[in-house]
């Protein structure tokens, strides 16, 4: 029960990440590949702070501040510049790499005796079940702290959803959503595409920094190498996301990419109960993406064989 | 209304694919006037409407537009005062939005964008009501996706969009030549009403000679990123397709007389 609980939470935690890749990946068109330095940037830039004293709710709005900091750059890198989106990504992901090692001073921040997001899921959770330490939840013995910090989780993400919602659909929100699907159309119609996609992958990398500066407050470590390959998890969720609700309307694909980040992380608890390697879950995580990126592609083929054949 | 002041641009400049788009244009349009503009493919005609238009800086001279110098403003903020229906019907519209997301950006045109919820209700009666003159149905189709109309549909909308706001300067260009020719005819009679209704001050590039012939109270010629031929007024009325035709024909004798000249002399000489 634990385990699925455990999931359950990293996959809400992973959703941000997975909205934050939905923005670069699917809005722009932008394989942002800062994802897997700001991810750990949000991660490291949390837990110094939390070390040090810093209330951790601000300690985490911080390292959004840094994420959105980190996704400016590379867009200033690809509009300004000119250089390519993947080198861009590229750049800045690296650089972030000697950034987070500067900013944590060693590789690895232990969270597990400080005050974190988590132990204040925890301590609501304490004030409404009292004393007691686990609860019955449908027939199985749930931990309280587990509950609470699943229920405070789909909470945040629930709130962060909304908002990303109506953002998307207030005129800037619009007018960045159309600089991704026709960016000529736009800059005709008057908006500096450019400052579309610099704010855009500020937003980006802000919500995947909070998904890291969460995730190492919940697994009570922050790790230099924690980021490494975000970015596909981030795809897969995504592209479960859109295969679940199968619509274009942003809210549903808000609501897709949680879906997909749970049923994602739900997957990879099963599977390595079943006795997967840990060691080859990025393998084969980037073998699911590929699979799901080529399989539309080739099915139409298919059909479209199929029909000629029918018709001749 | 509009003047541009000696401009030129090369592109790929000193290298073997050295291309004069612009050769020293001067051009003064009036308010309310309506410039058709026919040349030869590369002579320049369209190369002029994106100068105007911001897609390229120029590399000389100067561009006014409603008394304010634009030159050195960047497409994104020339847009303000200008709007533009493009060649693809592809180019003008977001496929994946919604008529009405669509129209919505056309409404705040040239102005900053805050967060303010996009679809108002009270947008939704104007969008209905200006979408309904069309005469397309489209009205009833708000919510569905662009990328769900034919192109001369979705060439209506941008003609719409481009309008929306009332541009200082509309420029057309070639903007039926991708339609068939039952939709290049609604969307001539829709530019004519809607031009007329906002009394529009209009740069059109066409392919057409008739289009050239019949529509605006101007007509430019522009060969080898010159105007070659300037006529306004009374000539305008009197100009006629056979003679647009016998033009281009002509120019196209002198130019292939220069290639066969240079081929003799290659011959003879080298």
């Amino acid at each position: 029960m634990t385990l699925l609980v455990g999931s359950l939470v990293i996959g809400l935690i992973l959703s941000l990440l997975a909205l934050g890749i939905f923005i670069s990946f699917r809005i722009f068109h932008f394989p942002d590949i800062t994802a897997d330095g700001s991810f750990t940037l949000g991660a490291s830039v949390s837990a110094v702070m939390i070390v040090n004293g810093v209330n951790p709710l601000l300690a985490t709005a911080i390292a959004f501040v840094f994420g959105t900091i980190a996704g400016s750059i590379t867009g200033i890198l690809n509009t300004k510049f000119k250089i390519n989106n993947l080198l861009a990504g590229i750049l800045v992901m690296t650089a972030l790499y000697s950034v987070n090692l500067r900013i944590m001073g060693k590789s690895n921040i232990p969270l597990l005796f400080d005050i974190t997001l988590m132990t204040y899921a925890e301590s609501i959770g304490s004030f409404i079940f009292g004393r007691l330490d686990s609860i019955n939840l449908f027939g199985w013995q749930v931990y309280v702290s587990d509950f609470s910090i699943l229920i405070s989780a789909s909470i945040l993400i629930g709130i962060f959803g909304v908002i990303l919602y109506v953002f998307f659909r207030t005129n800037l929100g619009t007018a960045m959503r159309a600089t991704g699907d026709n960016d000529q159309m736009i800059r005709a119609l008057g908006v500096n595409a450019e400052y579309m996609v610099i704010l855009g992958l500020a937003l980006s990398n802000g919500l995947i920094a909070i998904s890291g500066a969460l995730l190492a407050q919940y697994q009570g470590f922050a790790d230099v190498q924690m980021g490494i390959g975000v970015i596909v998890w981030g795809l897969a969720s995504v592209i479960i996301g859109e295969a679940l609700v199968g619509s274009r309307l942003v809210g549903m694909i808000i609501i897709g990419a949680v879906m997909g980040s749970v049923l994602f992380r739900l997957l990879v608890a099963i599977a390595l109960r079943m006795g997967l390697n840990p060691n080859d879950l990025k393998l084969i995580t980037a073998a699911f993406v590929f699979i799901a990126l080529v399989l539309p592609g080739l099915l139409d083929r298919l059909k479209n064989k199929r029909e000629k054949a029918a018709n001749a | 209304m509009l003047e541009i002041d000696n401009i030129s641009k090369t592109f790929n400049t000193g290298t073997a694919n050295e291309v004069r788009a612009l050769v020293g244009i001067n051009l003064v349009v009036d308010k309310g006037s309506w410039v058709s503009i026919i040349g030869t493919n590369g002579s320049g005609k369209s190369a002029l409407l994106n100068s105007i238009a911001g897609t390229f800086m120029v590399d000389s001279g100067e561009i006014s537009l409603a008394g304010q110098q634009i030159t050195n403003w960047p497409k994104h903020k020339r847009a303000g005062l200008i709007g533009h229906v493009f060649q693809n019907p592809f180019t003008g519209t977001a496929p994946n939005m919604s008529i009405a997301e669509n129209l919505v950006l056309a409404v705040y045109r040239g102005q900053k964008r805050g967060l303010g919820w996009a679809l108002k209700h009270s947008l939704t009666n104007d969008f209905k009501n200006r979408v309904r003159h069309l005469g397309l149905g489209l009205e009833y189709r708000l919510d569905s996706p662009v990328g769900t109309l034919s192109g001369g549909q979705r060439q209506a909308l941008t003609l719409l969009m481009a309008t929306w706001v009332k541009p200082k300067l509309l420029l057309l260009d070639e903007h039926t030549a991708a339609l068939d020719p039952k939709s290049a005819t609604l969307i001539i009679k829709l530019s004519e009403e809607i031009i007329s209704r906002q009394n529009l001050t209009v740069l059109m590039v066409t392919h057409s000679m008739e289009q050239a012939a019949k529509l605006g109270d101007r007509l430019l010629m522009l060969h080898q990123g010159k105007i070659i031929h300037d006529v306004g007024g009374s000539e305008k009325k009197r100009t006629r397709v056979n003679e647009l035709l016998f033009r281009f024909d002509e120019l196209r004798g002198r130019d292939q007389m220069d290639e066969n000249t240079a081929e003799m002399l290659r011959r003879n000489y080298i």
